[in-house]
Order: C-alpha cells, then sequence, then structure tokens
C-alpha cells in the first residue's frame, strides 16, 4: 500500500506552484547578483528581484514550458533595471556597497593580492559600454547561451557575439598585467 | 594565410571559447590555432580572463527578504482563482437579486433598504478594485516578454 502510494506520489507532476518554488529556489541568488550587477545597490537589488518573480508568478500559468524560464526572469530583471536607472539616471558602481568575502585561509599578502586583482577586474567591467557590460555578464557570471542571451536583449546571437568579443577584447587589453 | 582571414578568425576567437561556432567554423578555427602563435595566446588571455571574471564575488542576498517573497509568492497563488469566483459569485447574486425584485415587486422595509445599502456599498468598493486592476493590465509592458 505504502509502496503503491509512494509510486503514485512519484508519478504526480509538480503543479505550477510546485514549478515556481523549485525555479525560485535555484535563482534566487544568481537574480539578485544580476540585479545588483545591474545597478549596483544591494536595497534596489532585492527590490527588482521581489518585483520580477512577483511578476513571474503573475503570468507563470501562460508561460510556454516547452521554453526555459531563465531567459525570461534576466529579461524582467533587465527591464526593471532599465526602468530604475532611467529614473536615477545614475547608476552606482557595481560592488561599491560591499568588500568581497574572501576565504580567510589565505595569507594576508595573497589577501591584498587578491583584492586588488579583484578591484581591477570590476574596474574594467565597470568601464565597458552597457550593452557590452549585460552581455559579458549574462554569458561569464550567468552561463547564458548566445541564444538565450540575444532573448534578454531582443537582439540576434550574432549581435551578442560580437558584443561578447569586443567586451573581452577591451578586458584583455586593460587587464594584460595580470593574463 | 591573408592578413584579413587571420583577422577574421581571430575575431572568432570569443565564440570558438563558448563552443558558440558551428562545426565547420570551429574547425577552421582549430586548424588556423595549429599554425598560428598569435592566436593561440590570445586564445590563452582569453581563458585567462574568464578564469579571472568568474572569481569576482557578487553579495548574496539576504536569507530573511528572500524567505519573506517565497512566502508571498505563495500566498499569491490562490488569487487569481480567488478573484475568478468572487466576481462570477456577485455578479450572478446581481443578477438574482434584481430578477427576483422584479418578479415580486413591493415597496422595501427599513431592514432592506439598511441591508441593500451595506451591499451596494461593498459591490461599489470591489468593482472599483476590480476596475483599478484590469485598467493596470495594459500598461504592464511585461507581459509581452517572451517567455
Amino acid at each position: 500500500m505504502r509502496v503503491a502510494l509512494e509510486a503514485t506520489l512519484e508519478a504526480e507532476p509538480a503543479g505550477p506552484s510546485a514549478e515556481l518554488a523549485a525555479f525560485f529556489e535555484q535563482y534566487k541568488r544568481r537574480a539578485y547578483q544580476f540585479a545588483f550587477q545591474m545597478v549596483g545597490d544591494p536595497d534596489d537589488a532585492l527590490e527588482l528581484t521581489q518585483e520580477a518573480f512577483l511578476r513571474l508568478h503573475r503570468h507563470w500559468s501562460r508561460r510556454d514550458p516547452s521554453q526555459p524560464a531563465a531567459p525570461w526572469l534576466y529579461a524582467v530583471l533587465r527591464n526593471l533595471a532599465i526602468d530604475l536607472m532611467r529614473r536615477r539616471a545614475v547608476r552606482k558602481q557595481v560592488g561599491a556597497a560591499r568588500e568581497p568575502e574572501v576565504d580567510q585561509r589565505v595569507g594576508p599578502e595573497a589577501l591584498a593580492v587578491r583584492r586588488q586583482l579583484d578591484a581591477a577586474v570590476r574596474r574594467a567591467i565597470e568601464r565597458l559600454p552597457a550593452e557590452q557590460r549585460e552581455v559579458l555578464l549574462l554569458k561569464d557570471f550567468h552561463g547564458l547561451s548566445y541564444a538565450e542571451i540575444a532573448r534578454v536583449t531582443g537582439t540576434t546571437p550574432t549581435l551578442v557575439s560580437s558584443r561578447l568579443h569586443d567586451a573581452r577584447e577591451r578586458l584583455r587589453r586593460q587587464l594584460a598585467r595580470y593574463l | 594565410m591573408r592578413p584579413e582571414e587571420h583577422e577574421e578568425l581571430k575575431g572568432m576567437l570569443s565564440a570558438y571559447l563558448d563552443q558558440e561556432l558551428t562545426q565547420a567554423a570551429g574547425q577552421r578555427v582549430r586548424i588556423h590555432l595549429e599554425d598560428c602563435p598569435e592566436c593561440r595566446e590570445t586564445l590563452r588571455q582569453l581563458q585567462g580572463l574568464q578564469r579571472l571574471t568568474a572569481q569576482v564575488e557578487f553579495p548574496d542576498p539576504p536569507e530573511e527578504k528572500m524567505q519573506e517573497l517565497e512566502r508571498r509568492l505563495s500566498v499569491r497563488a490562490p488569487r487569481g482563482l480567488g478573484w475568478l469566483l468572487v466576481s462570477g459569485g456577485l455578479a450572478a447574486w446581481v443578477v438574482y437579486a434584481l430578477f427576483m425584485a422584479m418578479l415580486h415587486w413591493r415597496p422595501p422595509t427599513v431592514e432592506e433598504m439598511l441591508g441593500g445599502a451595506v451591499a451596494l456599498g461593498v459591490l461599489l468598493l470591489f468593482v472599483s478594485v476590480l476596475r483599478q486592476r484590469l485598467l493596470e493590465i495594459p500598461h504592464d509592458r511585461y507581459r509581452s516578454v517572451k517567455k
């Protein structure tokens, strides 16, 4: 009987709420970090993350289940961030709000080098034009494919490839001494 | 190799690194890399760059705020169905009340008038909230975001 019940429960497809809960659990950290990378402020990032998930929730039942939901989430976050930045007209520096957490087991010298390197990479990313910065972040930090980035940014995979190439070329030149 | 062909292949290294090239284009880059020390060095630097950028840390979301959001999402789950049932139920009651009033018309008592005033007030409040929600729908630009 118990075996039969367990089999039934396992066979039961996850409902929309369960799906969204699983998606939320999987993407809450990445969503917040992308929002933070876009607006550079922890409070704004939190607000955008909350708003994005609430919007997804509102339209969740109408989404195409054959398509991954992640590009949709990133697209909503990106649009919210752009709206916010337009309203504020100033974008804060990414990472200015908080020092990165570093493994305390490493020595003070290595720690200093690591912090210096970290700051240099952040600055270099900061200096990228917005359209290059967003594709770099979506690719190298969030692991989206070119096709997914194209969906998020409303462009084409070819343009994504070109922007990514330009972004990396700039970074390669600026960070040459660390490479 | 012509300089322009070298530049073209060099420009494909970023997509090569991401494994986003077609099989044929990837094969072209692989063959070119065997003979071009400059492109091999560029590719090495691009790989180093990827490692560098991957090491940059960004803050995690505050856990208590995420739990609060999770609760909000689960509380809102049955809201759509709730709106549908309340709207449908109220509409049916209004139709039924009007039908009965027309069928058995007589002057209403004071109790009926007071009850009717309260019911009408609740109905007006409900309609105004419903109207507000319906007006917001066309302005929600994210409805059209491709899912």
